[in-house]
């Protein structure tokens, strides 16, 4: 179980990107992170893998809390995957950009290999395997981005605006991945149809601080409060 | 400016071959290339007859591993104009006539420049070879094997990244500019060079900071041990022996002078 529990996170200019949050997130439960543009969700995100520092409050993976000695275990545990694949592909081949985290890690070439071989299966894209980063299409990136990832095996995934530059027909495939995925996610969208069939449970954030939270379905339909996150109900 | 970076990337996906020579440890490959590179640059100023054996070892590789000659070329030729200049001082220093080609004088100032010349050629094949028959990762991996310094590995591997950043990021934000600027495709006018430089350096910067965080993010630590190597085999060792045993006999005994003596011998 993912725990956060009253963070915040103030940003060097002085302004709070993430205001006393708390949640929790279940062992294999998908939750929603919806907000409007510069409600905080990126940031949320960044924070809960220590990539932005928290002020105050702590996150914890089933009792995991992160420090700056534990940043490497926690962060094999909590996968991020970044809104643009751009920024998390920078290997010369798809394969070598999946084998990066396991070799971080300290694992030997060949189950570097092996975890690379198995995060491609499990999202049916072996053939991208030896391709360049550079040659591929947005939704290929997406998905190979989304392998990085998973080759670190990491109990939770947090996903930064998955269906972002993507087609219906992309989008579509990468639902069918995600819901076949056992790992708990937490995935920050602005897209509500696509949260709405993937999550059971949503959180609202505005102004990096927790709106409101409940049921995707009756969360998205409620004109009141979506309007004043400042997105619009479906 | 994206084809050139393309390009850089097309050499590092030719790294991952599966050639003989690619399987070579990475470090005695390494050692190779530098042993080679020591070999090639103590010949003599005047010396380019006696260079001409050592042009076996990147025709061998090229052939080995199967590369296209034209990506080397095109890498060779940006290292030209630096050795060129450096030549072309010693033709117009050095006229002192040492023999004549037909009715063309030669000069020994001509002899040197062709002597730095392939020199550079030879040096910056080693490299590129070495460079196409290795992953990255794994010469930078070997070198703190090596003991480099560990902060010297990191920083190289961070610029070997961050050139890639810079260039995509300055292939689109000159995309922009010449979309908006209605003078073609002439580049970027010297009165937005300011605006221009400036904001690729913001941008570039910025995107740098995605990248390391995303690398962070899976498990990469500045300061980490070195990942695991496999050891050198007496496979390894034999190409090693064989490579540099070569080189060696090349340095120690001018061949084209021999054969040009046994032929003269002959007639």
């Amino acid at each position: 179980m993912l725990r956060v529990q009253d963070i915040t996170v103030v940003y060097p200019g002085g302004g709070r990107g993430v205001d006393g949050v708390s949640f929790d997130i279940d062992d294999g439960e998908s939750v929603a992170l919806a907000g409007g543009n510069g409600a905080g969700k990126t940031t949320l995100l960044l924070a809960l893998v220590g990539i932005l520092p928290l002020c105050s409050g702590t996150v914890d993976i089933d009792g995991l809390f992160y420090s700056h000695k534990s940043r490497v275990e926690f962060r094999r545990q909590v996968g991020l995957v970044f809104q643009n694949p751009d920024d998390a592909l920078f290997m010369p081949r798809v394969r070598d950009d999946i084998m990066f985290g396991p070799r971080n890690l300290g694992l030997s070439e060949a189950d570097a290999r092996s975890r690379a071989d198995d995060a491609l299966a499990a999202l049916g894209i072996q053939h991208l395997a030896d391709r360049s980063p550079l040659k591929l299409s947005g939704g290929e990136k997406r998905m190979a981005g989304l392998a990085a990832v998973l080759a670190m095996r990491p109990g939770v995934l947090l996903l930064d605006e998955p269906t972002a530059f993507l087609d219906p027909r992309a989008r579509r495939i990468l639902i069918r991945a995600l819901e076949s995925l056992p790992q708990a996610k937490l995935i920050a969208t602005h897209d509500l149809a696509f949260a709405d069939t993937l999550c059971s449970r949503a959180l609202l954030l505005r102004e990096g601080k927790l709106f409101a939270q409940g049921d995707c379905r009756a969360l998205f339909s409620d004109v009141v409060v979506m309007e004043a996150c400042g997105l619009e109900a479906i | 400016m994206r084809d050139s970076v393309r390009g850089a990337k097309t050499l590092e996906g030719l790294s991952m071959g599966n050639s003989s020579f690619h399987r070579v440890h990475p470090g005695v490959k390494m050692l190779c290339a530098l042993i080679l590179i020591v070999l090639t640059l103590s010949f003599g100023r005047s010396s380019v007859a006696a260079l001409l054996p050592f042009l076996l070892f990147p025709s061998l590789a090229i052939g080995v591993m199967d590369l296209p000659v034209s990506l080397l070329a095109k890498r060779l030729v940006l290292a030209l104009p630096f050795a060129a200049f450096a030549g072309i001082t010693n033709v117009i220093t050095d006229r002192t006539l040492v023999a004549r080609l037909a009715w063309i004088p030669v000069t020994s100032g001509m002899v040197a420049c062709a002597g730095i010349l392939l020199r550079t050629l030879l040096c910056v094949s080693y490299v590129l070879i070495l460079m196409a028959a290795t992953p990255f990762h794994e010469l930078t991996a070997q070198l703190r094997r090596f003991h480099v310094p560990v902060l010297f590995v990191r920083v190289l591997e961070m610029i070997y990244r961050y050139i890639g950043v810079l260039a995509d990021e300055a292939s689109g934000l000159m995309s922009a500019y010449q979309l908006r600027a209605g003078y073609g495709d002439a580049g970027v006018k010297l009165s937005h060079a300011g605006s221009f430089v400036g904001g690729l350096y913001l941008r570039s910067a910025d995107r740098a900071e995605r990248v390391w965080a995303a690398m962070q993010c899976r498990g990469f630590e500045a300061l980490c041990a070195p990942p695991s190597v496999k050891p050198a085999t007496c496979r390894d060792w034999l190409f090693f022996l064989g490579i540099c045993g070569a080189g060696v006999l090349f340095r120690a005994i001018d061949i084209p002078a021999l054969i040009s003596a046994a032929v003269r011998g002959i007639s």
